[in-house]
């Protein structure tokens, strides 16, 4: 569902400012669900749109199958997009070949999910981290210098520079990719799941250094994650999406205290909290989440929803302004 | 307090291989009743894997593994158990859930085949009978459609619903014992609410006791009535849950819970910084002559770095709420700050 | 701490403080009588020309047919040659054949498997080729390209490469597939690595590891091929003492003088033997599981 006119969902600072990425009706289909006889796309992602501005975290939440990983990729074009528009600093990229893409990939970089797959095991930390200085800077090159900088800049020490990832810890390795996605001084860093495969000791140490990253730097980022209270600390404002379209968005202390959208309210209902003599019941949300190979027909939510009515088959609901720029798809909201 | 149904007494577990010992497990006891859910809660590489392992058996034996001290099921020592015993109580009277479903479970095996498998084996149900049975568990763990559903294979199963068939298959022959190790840490929240519950009230409804280990400190939270906290193969507190989380006794669990990000905390502009850990885990290769946790820790003095603390409650008018910790438990006069 | 703790422990530290070496030795005794018996037929080969007193084409009709002596060590063939000249330095062109052809089909099978991982109607086509090559029995494809082209070693390390290239193209497309999948390689699609690049300082390197141990069983077979084809009459031209050719011209003789079968190919036998344990140590060696246990 499209979302119109760029200055509200802005609207957190309430001056609205030139948003540095702007994605407008991003679609990606892969071909092979339905079934043999009647094939349908599978939707990965259904027709979502959202802008991140100067300085700002946007948080991109939800569970299996929402698309969430799918639509960071495909904002960097990992993924090819199979429409939409992609506008980084007022300039569609979508439809750019590779070749005339190449010179924007320096204001988009990434972290991953994974500290173990997402380093090249025979590769030194310093060949890793000056990779994409020596994609873009002079051929002669060499020097150690920027490659350091960048290790003090995470927390490594230096002397870590000539060993290979199997020699550092989980934490270390998010900081070495933290270090890598630095390196090209982006503007917009999208972190895929970067603290879910860490310690709740060291999750802590990382989200710090990314905190304070981006007050240094001015970065942006693009925070994909399923952990709700992780994503509550470090965004300014939060997309929840279910099965390839978002379903609520706005400025995350609104959307956690007063959430609109059913999902929105089971999933935060769904959050285990420690909290002194925690023992409420809860309403659970029942049944397990539709594949996106089939998804139901009209609001993907309603199988599970506590409010679906018959209504809700037969088409699926648009995002409605709920308060100042806070939107949510639902018929009944 | 009545006795309990499995109690694992001054255990230790070490690991041999090329590179040197592992000493995953240093002393750890504590004890589990009927009807109970206990939460062993800990970040990775603190033994409590290790440690479920151990109750079943399920290490690879000398020489790479050695353990010494007991667990005791009904007050039986299973660690000197025959491997004939060991197998009468696998899967019949303590079971154990895993935390992967897709692996835990054999994808060329439809899901009333294993369920069947455990009847016939430790109840010596006939085929019929069996599958009878299965078809309840079925029903008994939620699964839609069960008299269908039976017959499919895993990979017809979602996630959630491979954890349910596990905990069916687990709870077949009414075992005294569920140990859970991080059965939810592979699902999304929503349906990890929902096995949650189920767990919840499977063990209210049949009276079996569960020991869950989990690194999920909210989950915990939400559903044991005790917790043991463990770090570096020790123990280092140990209380009942709504005391825990209300006063944490030892510096670690302050640690963890100030490091998580809460959905409660006032959101500032900027954000206050999560408070860190600094340091890493230590490496269990080396013995620690002091408490593990002493690097890392801002009260730390030198009697820390020399004495392992011993286990004591951090309040006179609870004696049920222990840590080891030379500043902030009982002892703490003793020691000069 | 417990008594046979403390002795397990004991144990490891003593085992650490031996030389490097022979805890190696300990751990990998094959891999290192491997490595040591082919290093003897290395040595042999090398140093053929000062180790034997006759020259291998030299014949001496009158003393043909002898048994082993002093003054020919492994006694005789049909006309008249030494054959233990004969057999070391036809361990020069065995040893040759067998490295040549694990290097050259292990260097166009990376090639080939690679470009097939990467691009999907490449993979498409070459697949099917290698198909086709599969499907013809290895022997019977060497020995028509030995009839088409003049014999010799170098025609005779193509000939047999050949039919090996398509195992290697096989093992090296399923590991680039999965390689392909694994983030530091979408890491560095995105940090604007150019293909050719990423192929060569990220694919490449990490199937070197499983290759290692594929070049080394081919390097064995290639040997015995090699003694088929020049059997058979297709191999190393007659000039040139091979294993495979030493052997083929004292089939007719083989009762009068068994020492001309038996000696070639105790060594043909010894030096497959030396190579297959190297690769069985090699692939225990990088496994890091086993490579740790006790």
């Amino acid at each position: 569902m499209s979302v119109p006119a760029i200055d509200v969902i802005n609207a957190a600072p309430p001056v609205p400012k030139p948003a540095l990425l702007e994605v407008r009706n991003l679609v990606k289909y892969y071909p092979g669900g339905g079934s043999w006889l009647r094939p349908r796309a599978i939707k990965a992602v259904d027709d979502i749109s959202f802008s991140i501005g100067y300085g700002e975290t946007l948080g991109l939440v939800g569970e299996s199958g929402c698309g969430k990983s799918t639509a960071a990729k495909t904002i960097l074009r990992l993924i090819a997009p199979t429409s939409g528009e992609i506008v980084l600093k007022g300039i569609d990229v979508a439809g750019l070949s590779s070749a005339q893409f190449r010179p924007y990939r320096r204001d988009m970089q990434i972290v991953f999910q994974d500290p173990y797959a997402s380093l090249n095991p025979r590769m030194r930390a310093r060949d890793i981290v000056a990779e994409p200085l020596r994609n873009f800077g002079q051929p002669g090159d060499w020097d150690d210098a920027p490659v350091a900088a960048l290790f003090e800049r995470v927390g490594l020490d230096k002397a870590a520079m000539s060993k290979f990832p199997s020699e550092f810890s989980g934490g270390q390795r998010q900081r070495l990719g933290i270090a890598r996605a630095l390196a090209l001084k982006p503007k917009l860093i999208v972190c895929d799941e970067p603290v879910s495969a860490l310690d709740v000791s060291i999750q802590a140490q990382v989200i710090n250094l990314l905190e304070d990253l981006q007050r240094e730097l001015g970065l942006s980022y693009l925070f994909v994650a399923h952990d709700l209270a992780v994503v509550r600390h470090i965004s300014q404002r939060v997309a929840v999406m279910y099965l390839g379209r978002i379903v609520e968005i706005g400025p995350v202390g609104e959307l956690y205290a007063n959430p609109r959208h059913p999902y929105t309210k089971a999933l935060l209902a769904a959050v285990p909290k420690v909290g002194v003599g925690v023992r409420r019941e809860k309403t659970l949300l029942m049944g397990d989440i539709p594949s996106p190979a089939n998804p139901p027909s009209g609001c993907t939510f309603r199988t599970r929803c506590p409010m679906a009515r018959t209504a809700c088959a037969d088409n699926s609901p648009e995002l409605k302004l709920q308060g100042p720029a806070h939107w949510a798809a639902c018929h009944f909201v | 307090m009545s006795t309990p149904i499995l109690e694992v007494d001054n255990l230790h577990l070490t690991f041999a291989s090329r590179d040197g010992i592992t000493r995953a497990v240093e002393g750890v006891s504590w004890q589990v009743h009927a009807g109970e859910m206990l939460g062993v809660v800990g970040e990775s590489g603190c033994g409590k894997s290790v440690t479920a392992m151990a109750i079943l058996r399920l290490l690879p034996g000398a020489p790479t593994t050695h353990a010494t001290g007991a667990i005791r099921f009904h007050g039986e020592d299973l660690l000197h158990a025959s491997e004939a015993r060991m197998q009468e109580i696998r899967g019949n009277e303590i079971s154990m859930i895993f935390q992967d479903p897709m692996t835990s479970i054999n994808p060329v095996l439809t899901i009333g085949e294993q369920i069947a498998e455990v009847l016939m084996l430790h109840q010596h149900l006939g085929r019929k009978a069996a599958w009878v049975r299965a078809v309840e568990l079925l029903a008994l763990v939620n699964i839609p459609d069960p008299q269908r559903r039976v017959k499919d294979y895993p990979h017809q199963f979602s996630g959630g619903m491979r954890q349910r068939a596990m905990i069916a298959i687990a709870l077949a022959c009414k075992p005294a014992v569920l140990v859970a190790d991080e059965p939810t840490t592979a699902l999304d929240v929503t349906i990890q609410a929902q096995i949650m519950e189920l767990l919840d009230r499977l063990r209210r409804e049949t009276g079996t006791a569960i020991v869950l280990i989990t690194h999920d400190l909210g989950v915990v939270a939400e559903s044991c009535d005790r917790v043991v906290v463990m770090y570096a193969g020790r123990k280092v507190e140990e209380a009942a849950t709504p005391d825990l989380f209300a006063q944490p006794g030892h510096p670690y669990t302050r640690g963890l819970l100030s490091a998580m990000p809460h959905l409660d905390t006032p959101l500032t502009q900027p954000r206050t910084r999560l408070a860190e850990i600094p340091g890493m885990v230590p490496s269990l290769r080396t013995a620690a002559v002091g408490c593990r946790f002493a690097p890392r820790c801002s009260l730390a003095v030198d009697m820390c770095r020399e004495k392992i603390p011993s286990f004591e409650p951090i309040a006179i008018s609870n004696p049920l709420h222990r840590a080891a910790c030379w500043r902030t438990t009982i002892v703490s006069e003793e020691v000069a700050a | 701490m417990d008594a046979t703790l403390e002795r397990l422990e004991r144990r490891i530290e003593r085992e650490a403080r031996q030389p490097r070496l022979l805890r190696f030795s300990k751990r990998h005794p094959m891999l290192v009588f491997g490595l040591a018996l082919l290093l003897v037929m290395i040595f042999l080969a090398v140093f053929a020309p000062w180790l034997t007193a006759h020259d291998p084409t030299e014949m001496n009709v009158i003393d043909r047919l002898k048994p082993a002596s002093a003054q020919y060590i492994f006694g005789t063939d049909a006309l008249g040659r030494d054959i233990f000249s004969r057999t070391l330095h036809g361990a020069r062109v065995s040893l040759l054949v067998g490295f040549c052809v694990a290097l050259l089909s292990v260097a166009i099978g990376i090639v080939i498997g690679t470009v097939a991982g990467f691009s999907r109607w490449i993979d498409a086509v070459v697949m099917r080729i290698m198909d086709g090559m599969m499907a013809i029995p290895g022997i019977l494809l060497a020995v028509a390209l030995m009839t088409l082209i003049q014999a010799s070693v170098q025609t005779v390390i193509i000939a047999i490469a050949l039919p090996e290239i398509p195992r290697v193209v096989r093992l090296v497309r399923a590991l680039v597939l999965t390689i392909r999948e694994q983030p530091y390689i979408q890491a560095a699609e995105a940090m604007g690595t150019r293909l050719p690049w990423i192929l060569a300082r990220h694919v490449v390197p990490n199937l070197l590891t499983p290759l290692i141990v594929q070049a080394s069983f081919i390097c064995a077979s290639a040997m015995i091929f090699e003694a088929y084809l020049s059997f058979l009459g297709a191999g190393t031209p007659p000039e040139v003492p091979s294993w495979g050719n030493i052997m083929a011209d004292g089939r007719s003789v083989v009762q009068l003088a068994f020492g001309v079968i038996l000696y070639p190919g105790l060594f043909l036998g010894l030096t497959v033997l030396a190579v297959n344990l190297i690769g069985d140590g090699l692939r225990d060696l990088l496994d890091p599981r086993i490579a740790k246990k006790l």
